[in-house]
C-alpha cells in the first residue's frame, strides 16, 4: 500500500471531474480524500496498491466529455 | 448524430483502383452517403446522390474521395516512393463496428498473444512494455514509437521468434500505419496499414496494405498473411459493446499499455470527433 498526492490540471469542470476520481477510485479500490478542486487544478490524497494508482493516473488522462486534462503529477506522500 | 467537421474535412479510401474498372455508376457508401463511381476512359469520377462531383484523387494504390470541397491535406508516406518495397492491397473487408474502433485495435499490443496466438505473440510474453506517445503538434498526428513486442512470426518474411520493434503512426481519425523492423534489411521499416471508409457511424469497410521488403513470398503468400490476421481481429472488432468508439472514461479501465489508444481518443477529443463515437448515456 502507498499513499500519492495526485494533481489534475487542465480546463476542469469541477462536477465532472470529481465524478470521474470518485468513479475511478471507487473501481480501483483505492483510498481518495480530495484535497483541493479548482476549475483549473484538483488535487487529491489516494491510498491503495501502486499499480493500481497508476491504472486510476491512466484513467484520469481522457477525462470526462467536458474536460481536457493537460497534466497529471504525482508525488509521495 | 450530425456529421462533425473534422470527420467530414477528410480524405477516405474507398478501393483499389482495379475495383473500379469499367465501372458505370458503382455504387459506393461513404459516411451515410450513397455516392457513385465512373471510371470513363480511364478517369475515375465520384458523385454524391445529389449528382455533384467530388474531389477524387488516386493514392497509395487506391481511389480516395472527400464530402468536402476543402478538405485537410491527405498525409504523406514518402515510402511508397521508395524502389524496391512490394504493395500488396488486400481489398475492403467489411467490419460491423466503428472505423474508430479498428484504429484502436490496431494500436493494440497487449491483445497479439491472445487473439494472433503463435503469429504476433504468445502467451507465455504477454508483457507490454512502456513506450513513447507523442503528438506532431505540425502535422496533427499521433505517434506511438520505442514500441517492442516479442512475435514468434513477425511478417511473412520472417524465419523464426523475434523482438519486434514497432512505430505507430494515427494521421486520419480512420487510417493508421505501423512501421515494424524489416526482418530481413537493416535499419528500415516495413509498413502495415489501414484506409477505412466509414460507412456507418458503426460499420465499416478496411482497405489494408504491405508496403514491405520482402523478396522471397510471393503476393499471395502476403495477402494471405495479412487476411489471416485481420480476420482474427474482425471477430474481436464485432463483438465489441458498444459498436461505437466511448469516449467517455467511465466505459472502461485502461492500463498504461493502453497509453496510445487514450492519445488516440484525447486527440479525437480535441478535435471535437462526434460521428462514430459512443454517448454514455445512449448505452448506459
Amino acid at each position: 500500500m502507498v499513499t500519492r498526492r495526485v494533481s489534475l490540471e487542465g480546463t476542469l469542470k469541477t462536477e465532472s471531474c470529481l465524478a470521474m476520481v470518485s468513479h475511478f477510485a471507487r473501481r480501483l479500490s483505492l483510498s481518495s480524500t480530495i484535497a483541493s478542486a479548482t476549475p483549473s487544478c484538483i488535487t487529491l490524497i489516494l491510498t491503495g496498491d501502486e499499480r493500481l494508482i497508476d491504472m486510476f493516473e491512466i484513467a484520469c488522462w481522457l477525462g470526462p466529455d467536458d474536460v481536457n486534462i493537460d497534466a497529471i503529477t504525482l508525488e509521495t506522500v | 448524430m450530425t456529421l462533425d467537421t473534422f470527420t467530414r474535412s477528410q480524405w477516405y479510401a474507398i478501393g483499389r483502383l482495379p475495383d473500379f474498372d469499367g465501372a458505370e455508376a458503382k455504387p459506393v457508401r461513404l459516411l451515410s452517403q450513397d455516392l457513385t463511381v465512373s471510371d470513363k476512359a480511364g478517369v475515375l469520377s465520384v458523385n454524391d446522390a445529389d449528382g455533384r462531383s467530388l474531389l477524387t484523387q488516386i493514392r497509395y494504390g487506391h481511389l480516395w474521395t472527400t464530402l468536402s470541397d476543402t478538405p485537410r491535406p491527405l498525409y504523406d508516406m514518402p515510402e511508397f516512393d521508395e524502389p524496391d518495397r512490394r504493395l500488396v492491397t488486400a481489398g475492403g473487408v467489411g467490419v460491423r463496428c466503428s472505423g474508430l474502433r479498428c484504429v484502436e485495435n490496431f494500436l493494440d499490443m497487449a491483445h497479439f498473444p491472445f487473439v494472433h496466438t503463435d503469429i504476433l505473440g504468445v502467451e507465455e510474453h504477454p508483457s507490454v512494455e512502456s513506450y513513447d506517445v507523442s503528438m506532431d503538434a505540425e502535422k496533427d498526428e499521433i505517434w506511438a514509437t520505442k514500441c517492442k513486442f516479442f512475435q514468434p512470426m513477425a511478417s511473412a518474411a520472417a524465419s523464426g521468434g523475434q523482438i519486434t520493434e514497432y512505430k505507430y503512426r494515427v494521421p486520419h481519425p480512420y487510417s493508421t500505419i505501423l512501421y515494424k523492423t524489416c526482418p530481413i534489411r537493416d535499419n528500415v521499416w516495413d509498413l502495415v496499414g489501414l484506409f477505412i471508409q466509414p460507412v456507418e457511424e458503426d460499420e465499416c469497410i478496411v482497405h489494408s496494405f504491405i508496403l514491405v521488403f520482402d523478396d522471397e513470398n510471393t503476393d499471395t503468400g502476403l495477402l494471405h498473411f495479412q487476411q489471416n490476421i485481420f480476420l482474427q481481429d474482425r471477430m474481436i472488432l464485432e463483438n465489441q459493446v458498444p459498436r461505437k468508439l466511448p469516449l467517455d472514461p467511465r466505459w472502461e479501465l485502461p492500463t498504461r499499455a493502453d497509453a496510445s489508444s487514450i492519445a488516440y481518443r484525447r486527440w479525437l477529443k480535441a478535435n471535437e470527433l462526434q460521428w462514430g463515437v459512443a454517448l454514455f448515456n445512449e448505452a448506459a
